[in-house]
């Protein structure tokens, strides 16, 4: 498994993580390329559904980033996509998807340089745990 | 202490009719939803009775419990009305219904509850089969199961939804009913609210404090359970350890979602998997069964069932019915129940309890589980 490349999908908001995203390109910080970044526009419309079908269509982790508490640019999505991440771990951990490849993070619009280095941690963490799902024809 | 009253008839059928007659007389009760046996089949079905002479073939403690009546009373009181109506309900049933008025799909607002020590049922296969045989035994189940103090290795139909069952007592109904350690053919009363008291202490009967062995014999019931729900969760845990696992737990769902009908906690009006969104281009089924090499079909089993745990998870009141709507058996109930019991205690949350407490995903706070984040 040494040349095991984890792909990981995250669901960033359009305000601050995003935004983050961005900057951390601008501003030429470089993190792998593991991650497939989704925009939307706020981390309390990231369904449970989506992070469900992404582990379930491969991916080896799962992140979800937003804006700190009391920055929300719709004042509380984040905590509604707390709620439902705690509720996520609670039933995946169940099945051997692990809080690790579940990560909620806070992520402000102007920390381009923490958002790489949440990345690189990520990536670097993931490719030790491994694939997600082994036999993925097995779980459709 | 609360108040409590003494019922005698002949048996304990006659002395329970004679509570529901009473309830029917004296609280201006327009109907009453209760499992009534049909007169010329063995079916028993939950059946809206507004004339109190038809209760005379009203039976609640068969082992028969074709479907979650939540579901039921939410189609009799979504919508508010001057007339009042009374329900007797399984505790899961009472459970399923207060998890349905939080969400308002239900109202308790006209509506008396009548719970009582639930026995238990067997699986609707096994029942139905027994019954159209002639060996139901609708008579004389719930009298062997308080002989025996409720003890499941003496009943080997019993479904393992009620084997595992921590929670058969009734407690936050109106009216509850106990049966156990009382004399034979008796049955015991107590308020389990404000607007049963009124009601009961209304009603004329004999006040009697209930049999002083009772609450020994209830933790003892529950005790019992709650051990062999471990050993069921943990084999079951074993099973389904990784998502392999659970895809091999599901193998044989056929995406029929009878477990979803049959599921009184269900919420969702419409259901996700039944739009377009799942309604896929046959051009994807070939490219996707190209990636893989093969696809299973029909596919998003287990996507449909773990976007259920997730919508019901946390309001699962362990009856058991996905088990019963499953036409290829698959152990729904104990997945479900023990996922459920999961994700509840994630949120310190115990469904049906209590009205006070909030459906988990409906309320959200600052200061909170801030452990999610910072891994």
């Amino acid at each position: 498994m040494d040349n095991f490349e984890p792909t990981i999908i995250a669901f960033v908001c359009n305000w601050c993580t995003y935004t983050a995203a961005d900057l951390a390109g601008t501003s030429r910080q470089k993190y792998p390329p593991n991650v497939r970044l989704i925009r939307v526009m706020c981390t309390g419309m990231v369904d449970p559904k989506y992070v469900v079908k992404a582990f379930l269509s491969g991916a080896d982790a799962v992140l979800v980033s937003g804006c700190h508490p009391g920055d929300c640019h719709y004042i509380n999505g984040n905590y509604k996509a707390r709620r439902r991440v705690r509720l996520l771990h609670g039933i995946l951990g169940r099945f051997g998807i692990d809080r690790e490849r579940l990560r909620l993070t806070w992520i402000g619009a102007s920390d381009g340089i923490e958002f790489a280095k949440v990345i690189h941690a990520m990536v670097a963490e993931i490719k030790a745990l491994g694939p997600a799902v082994s036999d993925m024809k097995l779980v459709i | 202490m609360e108040e409590t009253y003494e019922i005698r008839g002949t048996d304990l059928l006659d002395s329970v009719k004679k509570l529901l007659t009473s309830v029917f007389e004296t609280s201006s009760v327009s109907s009453m939803l209760v499992p009534v046996r049909h007169t010329t089949t063995h079916v028993l079905m939950p059946t809206l009775v507004s004339d109190p002479g038809e209760l005379q073939r009203a039976d609640p403690f068969a082992p028969c419990f074709p479907l979650n009546s939540a579901k039921l009373v939410s189609k009799l009181t979504k919508k508010h009305s001057n007339e009042t109506m009374a329900a007797v309900l399984r505790p899961c049933e009472l459970r399923a219904l207060v998890e349905l008025v939080k969400i308002k799909q239900a109202t308790m607002d006209n509506l008396i509850t009548i719970s009582f020590d639930c026995a238990g049922a067997w699986p609707n296969r096994e029942y139905n089969q027994a019954a159209t045989e002639g060996k139901a035994k609708n008579r004389g189940f719930m009298e062997q199961r308080l002989e025996s103090k409720f003890d499941d290795e003496t009943e080997d139909r019993l479904a393992t939804s009620c084997r595992i069952c921590a929670a058969p007592f009734p407690e936050n109904a109106d009216i509850c009913i106990t049966l156990l350690d009382h004399d034979p053919g008796s049955i015991g009363v107590f308020a389990g609210t404000d607007r049963g008291r009124e009601i009961i202490t209304g009603l004329a009967f004999e006040p009697k404090p209930l049999p002083g062995t009772r609450a020994d014999t209830v933790r003892a019931v529950i005790q019992r359970k709650k051990e062999a729900g471990k050993k069921v969760f943990e084999d079951l845990a074993r099973e389904t350890a990784t998502m392999e696992g659970l895809g091999n737990y599901l193998a044989s769902c056929v995406n029929c979602y009878n477990c979803r009908v049959a599921c009184p906690v269900c919420f969702c009006r419409e259901c996700v998997f039944n739009t377009d969104v799942f309604d896929y281009e046959p051009f994807q089924y070939a490219s996707w069964a190209k990636d893989k090499g093969t696809l299973r079909m029909p596919m998003d089993t287990v996507f449909f069932h773990l976007t259920r745990m997730i919508h019901m998870g946390l309001s699962c009141v362990g009856c058991g019915q996905c088990s019963n709507a499953c036409p290829n058996d698959i152990r729904l109930a104990e997945l479900f129940t023990a996922v459920g019991k999961g994700a509840q205690e994630g949120f310190g949350y115990v469904p049906g309890k209590s009205m006070d407490d909030p459906f988990p995903l409906s309320v959200f706070f600052e200061d909170e589980f801030q452990d999610v984040t910072g891994i």
